[in-house]
């Protein structure tokens, strides 16, 4: 098992591992997505105070439970990175910190979205908005220091020391409504006590579950791609990047550049790429 | 659906669907750059 690991952890053998994992992963996710969302819209009875306005819950919860989870994935990525200075982690820290803030970002619009009909307001500066919101700024201060370094292992390790600070913040966030007077319900399904006693009905829930772990296996997949790109920018010089990335897809990307077909280089991405080719060491964004 | 929530739930999921794309597409854009320059990068050292 640890051999296991162990050898996951070195870039080829992840490139391959990620390679066969992603897209398994990707249909399973998109596949539960698509079935748990029809389930929510169009089979799941409406609730009998807040009507059709709750349905928001199957795009706010899963999204919530993902903002807090890959927060504390980085931070556990941060701390490997730190102590042994594995690339690997590092490369995890950075590749998921854009998921996380998107997922941030999208439970704090759906709450708001949900809100209105509800509470009456978009936000009010309640202690779960509050630090669902500063939860959003670590995730974007994440990836402003990793574009703010020109090294990629300092940018990495800045990021990894900040996601293991900010890793305070998530259970604040989860407590919040149970250590301060809030407008925000409390936990439906996160907790404990909502698996002994089940505070949504059966025919709710189920939809629930499966946006929820959908969810779960499109981060993984979409990670496990991103993991890939920042492996394959950091070791570009190296031979197995020649042999695993360049054998297969070459072919395509030479027709596609002569036609002209496929998206043109982000100006970021150029910019970045001319300043590798002059030698300077920054691999990844 | 009630009338009264449509544009909230809606909304909703729409902005999900956009996450969910976002995602989706922008890691199979950085490849297929990343690609092209390492592409570029053997050429020019041939």
């Amino acid at each position: 098992m640890w051999t296991w690991f162990h050898r996951l952890a070195s870039p080829p053998s992840f490139y391959r591992f990620a390679d066969r994992l992603a897209p398994w992963l990707l249909g399973l996710g998109l596949l539960l997505l698509a079935v748990g969302c029809y389930g929510g819209l169009f089979i799941a009875p409406a609730d009998y105070q807040q009507g059709d306005a709750f349905r928001v819950i199957y795009v706010h919860v899963p999204a919530a439970a993902l903002s807090l989870f890959v927060y504390v994935l980085m931070a556990v990525a941060g701390a490997i990175a730190l102590v042994w200075r594995m690339k690997l982690a590092e490369c995890a820290v950075v590749a998921a910190a854009p998921i996380g803030a998107s997922f941030t970002a999208l439970a704090l619009v759906t709450g708001m979205l949900w809100g209105k009909p509800t509470w009456g307001a978009y936000w009010v500066w309640d202690a779960r908005l509050t630090s669902e919101l500063v939860l959003l700024f670590l995730y974007l201060g994440v990836i402003g220091l990793n574009q703010a370094y020109s090294d990629a292992r300092t940018a990495a390790r800045a990021c990894a020391w900040l996601a293991l600070v900010g890793v305070v913040n998530v259970p604040i966030v989860h407590y919040s409504v149970q250590w301060w007077n809030s407008l925000h319900q409390g936990s439906t399904i996160l907790s404990l006590e909502a698996v002994r006693d089940p505070k949504i009905s059966s025919s709710m829930l189920w939809p629930l579950l499966l946006t929820l772990s959908g969810s779960f296996a499109f981060f993984f997949a979409v990670w496990l791609r991103r993991l890939q790109n920042e492996v394959v920018a950091r070791e570009r010089g190296a031979n197995w990047v020649r042999d695993c990335v360049l054998q297969a897809p070459l072919a395509a990307v030479s027709n596609e550049q002569s036609g002209m077909t496929g998206p043109e280089l982000d100006p970021s991405m150029q910019s970045r790429q001319g300043r590798q080719r002059h030698g300077e060491p920054r691999g990844a964004d | 659906m009630n009338e009264k929530y449509e544009l909230y739930v809606w909304s909703s999921y729409g902005l999900g669907a956009a996450v969910l794309l976002w995602n989706l597409l922008l890691p199979l854009w950085r490849r297929r750059a990343l690609l092209r320059s390492l592409n570029e990068a053997r050429d020019e050292g041939e």
